[in-house]
C-alpha cells in the first residue's frame, strides 16, 4: 500500500448508530498503518456531493443518498460500503461509469432480519397488542375478542428468496410449518429444494400462504410489485409482514385491506417514506403492529455488518476484489482495475 | 353413568365438536358458569367430572361430599387444583390432556420472548405517537436459551429456541438423557442463559422455586419467561428484579392471583409483556385438548384408562 488509504463515513452514522461505528473502528481499524477514517463533511438531505466523497479511497455508507451528480468527475473513491444490503438510495450505473464498486453485507443481516419476521409472525398471531392491553387493565382471557392461532400446520411464504428469504426458510424449519412456497425469478428450484420451498408464482404466494412476508429487494422491477390485487387473493386469516422495503407495496391497497378486513393483520417496519407522516392510516388501526425501520436493528446486526462491510473496504485497500461487490461489471473495467493496482 | 362438567366459561367445551359427539351418546349435566361454592351441588351425583377450569379446586372436601364420583378428566396438564392424595384416598382416577397443548404454548414462549427482545409494544406506541427513534433491538440467534423442566413443552420451546440459533442448556427435575440435552446445574444455567424460561408442574415441592438469590444470579441482559404457573415464583422478587433492572425483560402468562387484579405492580412496568394466561389456548389445541379429555372418559368407561395422573 503504497499512500494513506483514506475511508470516509457517512453523517448518518453519528446520529443513528455512534457506538456500533465506535466500536467496529476500534476493533478492526484502529491503529491499522497505512489506514485513515474520517466522517464525511455534513450532506443537506444527506445526498453526497462529489468533494464529499473525493477526499476517501471508500465510504461506509448507512443511509446515504448518492446520486449521479454525486460521483460527476469524483475520481479518487474507489468503493461505496454499504452496512446492510439495500442500496435503493445508491445509483448503481453511476458508480460502475466512476469506476467504484458498492459492497453490501448479506451475512451480517440475514438473521437479525429472519428473526424479525418470526417476531412479527408471532405476535400476530397471537395477537399480542391486545392481549397485554387486557391483561394489564384487569380483564383475563375471557375479555379477547379473539383467541391466538398456532403457527404449527401453517403455509409460509415469501416474495423473493434470496439471501434473506433462504435464511428465513432455514430457521422455520423445525417450527412446523406444513408449506413454504416463495416466487422468485432469479431462483431455480434446485437451490432451494433442500429448506424445503417450492417455487410458485406471486399470485400463489398470495393466494396460499398464511403467512406472507416480503424479502426482495426495493429496484425498478420491485417497485410497487404488491397491489390491491395480491391483497385481494389473500386469505381472510392471513397476515402480511414487510421488513424489506415500504414502496415495494402499494401503501393505500395495505391500508385498505387492513382497514376492510381482507386481511387478518401486518406486521410493518419499512414505509413508502420515512420517517412516515404523523397520520399515517396504518397508524388508527388494530390488526397492525409497527417500528420504525429498525426491527432487525440489533447490537450483533450493526456489529456484523460493519466487519462485513470493513472486511470489503480492507480487501480494496489490499488491491484485491471485495466478497460484498454488486456491480460486479466494475471488477473487470480497466479504470478500477488501475485503482487497485495503485493500492498493491 | 352421570357425567358432569360443572364449570365450561368461558365456553369452550360445550363450543366443541367433540362435545357435540360426546354429550349426543352420554348423560351431561353441563354448566356455562363458574361453580365457585355451588360446586359440590353440581357434582354431588355425578360418577364422572369433566374439569376445564383450573379455579375449580377439587380437595379433600370435594371427593368427600361426592361418594359416587369415579373419575376426574380435567382438560388441561396441570393437576394443582386437584388434591391427588385425597383423590386416590377416595378411590378417583384423574387423568389429564399432555401434549396437546406444548406446540402452541412453546410458540407462545418464543413470541414472548421475541417480543421483549425487541421492545414490540412500547416501539410500536412510539411509531403510533409519530416517533421513529430506532433503538438498539437485542437478537437470539448466538445466545443462550435455558430451559428449567423438559417435558413435552420446555423440549418443543428449547427446539424452536434452536431453531433461531440459540444455544440450549437444560435442567430437569428428572434427568434423562435421552431427552437430548445434558443437566446444567440450576445456578450454571440462571448465570450463563440469556433468556430463562420455567417449565416445571406446580407441586409443593416446586412452589416458589425461584427466588430472590436466583434472580441474583442471571445476568443483567437477562430476559425470563414463565407461562408454567405463577406461584412457583417469588412474585415480590421478580418484581424486584424487573423494576430495578437486576434482569432485563420478563414474558409473562401467568401469576399469583388470576386474572391479575387491575393495578397490580406488575402492569406498570414497562419491561414486560403480559398475556392473560392464554398460551395454551388456540383454536388447533383447544379442539384437541378437549377432545382428548372427552376421549379420557370413553377409554375409562371402557375399561382401559388413559392420561392417568
Amino acid at each position: 500500500m503504497s499512500k494513506l488509504f483514506r475511508i470516509g463515513v457517512s453523517p448518518d452514522f453519528y446520529s443513528e448508530a455512534r457506538e456500533s461505528l465506535e466500536a467496529v473502528l476500534a476493533a478492526r481499524l484502529t491503529g491499522l498503518p497505512g489506514v485513515e477514517v474520517a466522517p464525511m463533511p455534513e450532506l443537506p438531505g444527506l445526498v453526497a456531493t462529489p468533494e464529499s466523497l473525493d477526499q476517501f479511497d471508500a465510504i461506509f455508507a448507512l443511509a446515504v443518498h448518492i446520486r449521479p451528480e454525486s460521483v460527476r468527475g469524483v475520481r479518487r473513491l474507489a468503493a461505496v460500503a454499504r452496512w446492510g444490503v439495500g442500496y435503493d438510495r445508491i445509483h448503481v450505473d453511476s458508480l460502475t461509469e466512476n469506476d467504484i464498486v458498492l459492497t453490501i453485507t448479506p451475512n451480517g443481516v440475514k438473521r437479525p432480519v429472519s428473526e424479525a419476521i418470526f417476531a412479527f409472525i408471532l405476535a400476530l398471531t397471537k395477537n399480542l397488542l391486545t392481549q397485554d392491553r387486557v391483561a394489564r387493565a384487569g380483564g383475563w382471557r375471557g375479555d379477547l375478542p379473539r383467541l391466538g392461532v398456532s403457527i404449527a400446520g401453517k403455509t409460509l411464504g415469501s416474495v423473493g428468496c434470496g439471501n434473506i428469504g433462504q435464511e428465513m426458510f432455514r430457521m422455520s424449519q423445525s417450527m412446523g410449518f406444513a408449506r413454504r412456497i416463495a416466487y422468485d425469478p432469479f431462483v431455480r428450484q434446485e437451490q432451494v429444494s433442500s429448506l424445503g420451498v417450492e417455487l410458485v408464482s406471486l399470485e400463489t404466494v398470495f393466494r396460499e400462504s398464511d403467512f406472507v412476508t416480503v424479502n426482495t429487494l426495493l429496484n425498478a422491477s420491485t417497485e410497487g410489485l404488491v397491489k390491491e390485487s395480491h391483497f385481494r387473493l389473500m386469505k381472510p386469516s392471513a397476515y402480511f409482514i414487510n421488513t424489506a422495503r415500504g414502496p415495494i407495496v402499494e401503501h393505500a391497497a395495505l391500508v385498505r385491506a387492513l382497514r376492510e378486513r381482507w386481511i387478518a393483520g401486518a406486521g410493518i417496519d419499512v414505509f413508502p417514506v420515512e420517517p412516515p407522516p404523523k397520520d399515517d392510516p396504518l397508524f388508527e388501526l388494530d390488526n397492525v403492529i409497527v417500528a420504525p425501520h429498525a426491527m432487525a436493528w440489533t447490537a450483533e446486526l450493526m456489529r456484523d455488518n460493519g466487519f462485513e462491510a470493513t472486511d470489503n473496504v480492507l480487501c480494496i485497500a489490499r488491491g484485491d476484489r471485495p466478497p460484498g461487490a454488486v456491480n460486479r461489471s466494475v471488477l473487470e473495467k480497466p479504470g478500477f482495475q488501475a485503482k487497485l493496482e495503485r493500492y498493491r | 353413568m352421570k357425567i358432569v362438567i360443572p364449570d365450561d366459561y368461558p365456553v369452550v367445551m360445550a363450543a366443541s365438536a367433540a362435545y357435540q359427539r360426546f354429550a349426543s351418546a352420554h348423560d351431561v349435566s353441563w354448566y356455562g358458569t363458574l361453580p365457585g361454592p355451588d360446586l359440590v351441588n353440581r357434582i354431588a351425583e355425578a360418577e364422572i367430572v369433566v374439569n376445564i377450569r383450573s379455579s375449580t379446586r377439587f380437595g379433600e372436601d370435594v371427593f368427600a361430599s361426592c361418594p359416587r364420583l369415579r373419575l376426574l378428566s380435567i382438560w388441561g396438564t396441570g393437576t394443582d387444583n386437584v388434591d391427588l392424595e385425597a383423590a386416590r384416598r377416595h378411590g378417583v382416577t384423574v387423568t389429564n390432556t399432555p401434549g396437546v397443548a406444548a406446540i402452541s404454548i412453546a410458540e407462545h414462549c418464543l413470541m414472548l420472548t421475541l417480543a421483549v427482545a425487541r421492545n414490540i409494544l412500547t416501539t410500536d406506541a412510539s411509531v403510533r405517537r409519530g416517533e421513529w427513534v430506532k433503538g438498539n433491538m437485542v437478537q437470539l440467534a448466538g445466545k443462550t436459551l435455558g430451559i428449567i423442566g423438559l417435558g413435552a413443552i420446555g423440549s418443543r420451546f428449547a427446539r424452536l429456541g434452536a431453531a433461531i440459533g440459540m444455544n440450549v442448556l437444560a435442567w430437569t427435575l428428572h434427568p434423562d438423557p435421552s431427552r437430548g440435552y445434558p443437566q446444567t446445574p440450576l445456578e450454571t444455567l440462571l448465570g450463563e442463559s440469556d433468556v430463562v424460561s420455567l417449565h416445571l408442574r406446580l407441586s409443593d415441592q416446586t412452589k416458589g422455586f425461584l427466588g430472590k438469590s436466583h434472580f441474583a444470579l442471571m445476568k443483567p441482559t437477562a430476559i425470563f419467561i414463565n407461562t408454567a404457573r405463577g406461584p412457583l415464583v417469588e412474585e415480590a422478587a421478580l418484581i424486584d428484579a424487573l423494576s430495578s433492572r437486576r434482569i432485563a425483560g420478563a414474558g409473562l402468562d401467568v401469576f399469583d392471583v388470576e386474572p391479575l387484579p387491575a393495578g397490580h405492580p406488575v402492569t406498570r412496568l414497562d419491561n414486560v409483556v403480559l398475556t392473560p394466561h392464554n398460551a395454551g389456548i388456540t383454536p388447533e389445541t383447544l379442539e384437541s385438548g378437549l377432545a382428548l379429555s372427552l376421549d379420557n372418559v370413553t377409554a375409562f368407561l371402557a375399561g382401559k384408562p388413559q392420561h392417568v395422573v
